[in-house]
């Protein structure tokens, strides 16, 4: 390791740190065979989509598809500018992506929640009173 | 709070996006696991959380810069954020039932995860421009994507180099 740090010179102009280069260079090349498939990251994209352009109302944009993760979050924001929130699943897809629209009483505001997934106005309120503590 | 029709959304389609996203998956994928090594990250959050960032951006692409070096910077820009709200906010538990993973986070090994210490640690316009340097980007590009003149990059980088090395001595009692 004390060699290659002190080498200088001809291989690449990188060679300052020959070692820690080449092991980055693997590390990428190995993390690089774990991107998603074309198929989700497609997905992905339509989300990120659907996620930045939605109807007239304030938008919060969570690319939720750790769902329960990001509803205390989501909860949080709806309070904090009394508005909606879409939650996008990415297993949404562009026929389901259209979301169920759920009002939920957090806080004593009325939040009307819209998400895909299933989940429920229980799990919501749940979750948000746990941010309100 | 931005509209939708602030996105632009209307003047590049999803195709073009779509192909775009898949143009570059590598290169995003590996900007966020750069970024999420040894943070409690999910990758593929960060990865959403990009695709957001490009897709607001999108229509302002104008190809001034090659599109590479544009996805590049967005990815890293939105990473940063990512970095300095993580650094901002105290550490809470997320609540998790689908047992989400860390997955990948720990994938490095010894070298390099030193050497991705010894970046952490620079101020964070070095670590850019030598992040930028080791993903292979020549300094024409690194001065487009910071701005800067190649001169400029071409000094810091060099400077950049020489602190990582001393700080490696240093750590390693060399």
């Amino acid at each position: 390791m004390k060699n290659d740090i002190k080498t200088t010179g001809s291989i690449t102009q990188r060679d300052d740190f020959k070692t820690q280069w080449q092991s980055r260079q693997q590390w990428q090349e190995q993390a690089e065979k774990s991107v998603p498939d074309d198929e989700t990251l497609l997905r992905w994209a339509e989300d990120a989509r659907q996620t930045s352009a939605g109807p007239e109302m304030s938008i919060i944009p969570f690319p939720t598809h750790r769902y329960n993760r990001w509803i205390p979050y989501i909860a949080a924001a709806c309070i904090a500018i009394g508005g909606v929130a879409i939650g996008l699943n990415r297993q949404s897809t562009s026929e389901n992506a259209l979301p169920v629209a759920k009002e939920v009483e957090v806080g004593g505001q009325t939040v009307r929640f819209l998400c895909n997934n299933g989940c429920s106005a229980q799990d919501i309120i749940l979750s948000a009173s746990e941010v309100i503590k | 709070m931005e509209s939708s029709e602030s996105y632009g959304a209307n003047k590049k389609s999803q195709t073009d996006f779509n192909a775009l996203v898949l143009r570059h998956k590598a290169m995003i994928w590996h900007i966020c696991s750069d970024y999420s090594l040894g943070r409690a990250w999910n990758i593929e959050d960060c990865m959403q959380e990009v695709m957001v960032s490009l897709w607001r951006d999108f229509d302002k692409f104008e190809g001034r810069s090659s599109e590479k070096t544009w996805v590049w910077r967005v990815a890293t820009n939105t990473m940063l954020m990512l970095k300095r709200k993580d650094n901002r906010s105290p550490q809470t538990e997320s609540i998790e039932t689908e047992g989400a993973e860390k997955k990948s986070n720990d994938m490095g090994n010894d070298s390099y995860q030193q050497l991705q210490q010894l970046i952490e640690a620079l101020p964070e316009e070095n670590g850019i421009i030598i992040r930028a340097f080791l993903d292979g980007f020549s300094y024409k590009e690194i001065a487009e994507m910071t701005g800067s003149s190649v001169g400029s990059v071409a000094m810091r980088i060099a400077r950049t180099k020489r602190r990582l090395r001393i700080m490696y001595e240093r750590e390693n009692n060399i």
